[in-house]
């Protein structure tokens, strides 16, 4: 039984096109997350789950009931905002049972359902305060509990942790997948942050302009994006896109040439043989764009074994400690690219460093449409 | 904010000399913005007599009440000796319900214009406002007429028609400024929790209200009770409020000028809207720079 299943959404404002075709379909315990730069419509999109925007055309159903007719109040849903939107002028308790009162359930039954939730998100304590008087993150946990006290088919999350501090927004994220793992519950959350969609979903769609531009589980949207839009979106520093000439090599195998302007080593030849798309003579002789995240870059340090083949010699630019990792910029075919080392590979700036390149994690896209090969 | 009363270093001459400007500036101005309203309540309470043998501007040497009894129940207005205290009464059935209707509607207007808007929102809004600007002298005549198609002419009910209507802009204005103000993500919260248009309203949107209700109520209980334009126009005789009335009797002659009378009832006139800024007036700061700071 699908929980939630959208099909062919289209919503548009004017001659101004919001979303523009949307099919997902979700089943029972999928944490989804709408990933996409501000205006792409995935707040939209969730509205419209919600109940609370019109559907131009195509059709919601939550539970195998089309909902583009019913009152959000009636499609077993519950939202988390990302202003909290506690109601200022009641206490928390009331806040959380709220929705209760209004659908007329028993007063018993209310006090039952809030101390679950209370304890469950560890605000027993905070039950007979009013918003003004709670932190950031002890709102966001009452917000949450207004939503969970519902036991809804779907929980929407619209960017519930973008007005956390960085810390707080971390300890809320392990929070959240906890919850959604003790609960199985069904979740739909909105986010313009890659990294909460990779540490929380277990589908993510990226959107771009209404559309969707990748739907799959996280790890796959990182390795294989499917386009340059989606591997510039996902990953921190974002993936190094490297002009490149796509050869045969001398025996018969592809390979990609990147031109150097500077004359040390002269041009850099690398091997496709691991590719996956093992065909590429369409493309052979004409410009690709080599995607490689700054992770496959390594410092090769002889050590007696035979070289691997795809490395070459360059000199180190910018070197950039973050504590962990040290971001090393190197400069290749014209573009600055990142690599990541740990730091006793760093080096200092205006080193000269063999690197090897894991072609095996390699995206390639079309120069042109870019698209992946 | 800063301390004035903080400075770093030794107390000198020149400070005291400029701190003491200050002062005497504020003063000077307080005696003079209050002036007239002191001797009008010295003289309320000098006899006739005394105010007569001397000066307007002096302190009573004798302190009598009786200027204040003639105003609220013997002084003649017209041919009438009854005093004020009637219109005083026509005036409060006046004002109240019309303060409590426009702010009703207000509230309504307000709410609906900002929390549900429909197509043509900002329109009708703009409409509404246009209402704000209409001169009180362009509707006199057409507004007596529909009175009396109305047979509501020299009415109380028919006086508060016209000043409701004419508060009602008003108040659509106050309280759609403050609604816009309150996030929208309230009222969907509240919507899937399942409160409807005036569940959401009573439940979430009033008890938010009460600095912008203040601002509204003093603003529409100064402006209805002061209203001498419509008084005058659509009511006569014993219909008349307060403040038309108050027109009338010092109008009044019958031999001498009694100006303690005069100014009595003129306090008496004027005590309740003074009333409502002394028990609400704190709100009524708040509630206009309500949201123009954060905090």
């Amino acid at each position: 039984m699908a929980t939630l299943n959208i099909s062919d959404i289209r919503k548009s404002y004017g001659a101004n096109v919001i979303l523009n075709g949307i099919n997902i379909d979700l089943e029972h315990g999928d944490f989804l997350v709408l990933l996409g730069p501000s205006g792409c419509g995935k707040s939209t999109l969730l509205n419209m789950i919600a109940g609370l925007e019109s559907i131009d055309s195509g059709e919601v159903s939550i539970a195998d009931r089309v909902v583009n007719r019913v009152h959000p109040k009636d499609r077993d849903i519950a939202m988390v905002f990302q202003s909290y939107a506690l109601y200022p002028n009641m206490t928390v308790g009331k806040n959380i049972t709220f929705g209760m009162q209004r659908r007329k359930i028993p007063k018993a039954e209310q006090e039952k359902a809030l101390s679950h939730v209370a304890g469950l998100l560890q605000i027993e304590n905070l039950l007979d305060r009013r918003p003004a008087q709670l932190s950031g993150g002890q709102r966001q946990r009452v917000a949450m509990g207004r939503a969970l006290v519902r036991d809804p088919h779907v929980f929407l999350f619209d960017e519930p942790l973008s007005n956390l501090d960085a810390k707080l927004r971390g300890e809320m994220r392990t929070e959240i997948k906890r919850l959604h793992q003790r609960l199985g519950a069904t979740i739909v959350y909105v986010t313009h942050d890659q990294v909460e969609a990779m540490t929380l979903a277990t589908q993510v769609a990226v959107m771009k302009a209404g559309e969707i531009q990748q739907y799959g589980p996280p790890q796959e949207i990182y390795a294989k994006p499917a386009n340059m839009f989606v591997a510039g979106f996902i990953g921190a520093p974002a993936m190094n896109f490297i002009p490149a000439t796509v050869t045969v090599d001398d025996a018969g195998g592809y390979g990609l040439i990147i031109q150097q302007s500077d004359a040390r080593g002269g041009d850099i030849c690398l091997s496709l043989k691991d590719y996956e798309t093992s065909d590429l003579s369409r493309y052979l002789g004409h410009e690709v764009i080599l995607g490689l995240r700054p992770e496959d870059i390594s410092r090769y340090i002889q050590n007696g074994a035979a070289a691997p083949d795809d490395i070459f010699t360059c000199q180190v630019d910018v070197v950039e400690p973050t504590g962990a990792d040290t971001l090393i910029t190197i400069s290749l075919g014209g573009k600055a690219v990142t690599a990541r080392f740990p730091p006793k590979h760093a080096g200092t700036a205006g080193d000269e460093i063999v690197v090897h390149f894991n072609m095996i994690e390699a995206s390639l896209f079309d120069a042109k449409t870019q698209d992946r090969i | 904010m800063i301390d004035v009363n903080y400075s770093a270093g030794r107390l000198s001459f020149s400070h005291v000399l400029g701190r003491g400007f200050i002062y005497g500036c504020l003063i000077f101005c307080a005696v003079i913005y209050m002036m007239p309203f002191l001797i009008m309540l010295s003289t309320s309470v000098r006899p006739l007599a005394e105010i007569k043998s001397g000066t307007i501007i002096a302190f009573p040497r004798e302190i009598t009440f009786d200027a204040w009894t003639k105003a609220w129940g013997e002084a003649c207005i017209g041919t009438k000796c009854s005093g004020l205290s009637s219109h005083f009464w026509i005036s409060l059935k006046v004002v109240i319900p019309s303060v409590l209707v426009t702010t009703i509607l207000g509230v309504l207007n307000g709410y609906a214009l900002t929390k549900w808007k429909f197509r043509g929102a900002n329109l009708v809004f703009g409409l509404m406002l246009l209402g704000c600007f209409v001169p009180f002298q362009a509707i006199l005549l057409p507004m007596a007429q529909t009175l009396g198609v109305f047979g509501i002419s020299n009415t109380p009910f028919g006086l508060a028609l016209v000043l409701t209507l004419y508060g009602i802009p008003f108040s659509t204005l106050f309280f759609r400024n403050y609604y816009v103000s309150i996030p929208d993500d309230l009222v969907k919260a509240a919507t899937i929790d399942g409160a409807g248009f005036f569940s959401t309203l009573w439940y979430i949107i009033v008890p938010l209200s009460p600095p912008i209700i203040v601002v509204n109520i003093i603003w529409q209980f100064t402006n209805m009770w002061n209203d001498f334009l419509f008084g005058a126009s659509f009511s006569n005789g014993d219909g008349q409020p307060v403040i038309v009335a108050l027109n009338n009797m010092v109008n009044t002659t019958t031999g001498v000028k009694e100006y303690n009378v005069d100014f009595a009832a003129s306090i008496i006139a004027a005590l309740p809207t003074i009333l409502v800024y002394v028990v609400a007036g704190k709100y009524f700061i708040r509630g206009l720079t309500a949201g123009s700071v954060k905090g």
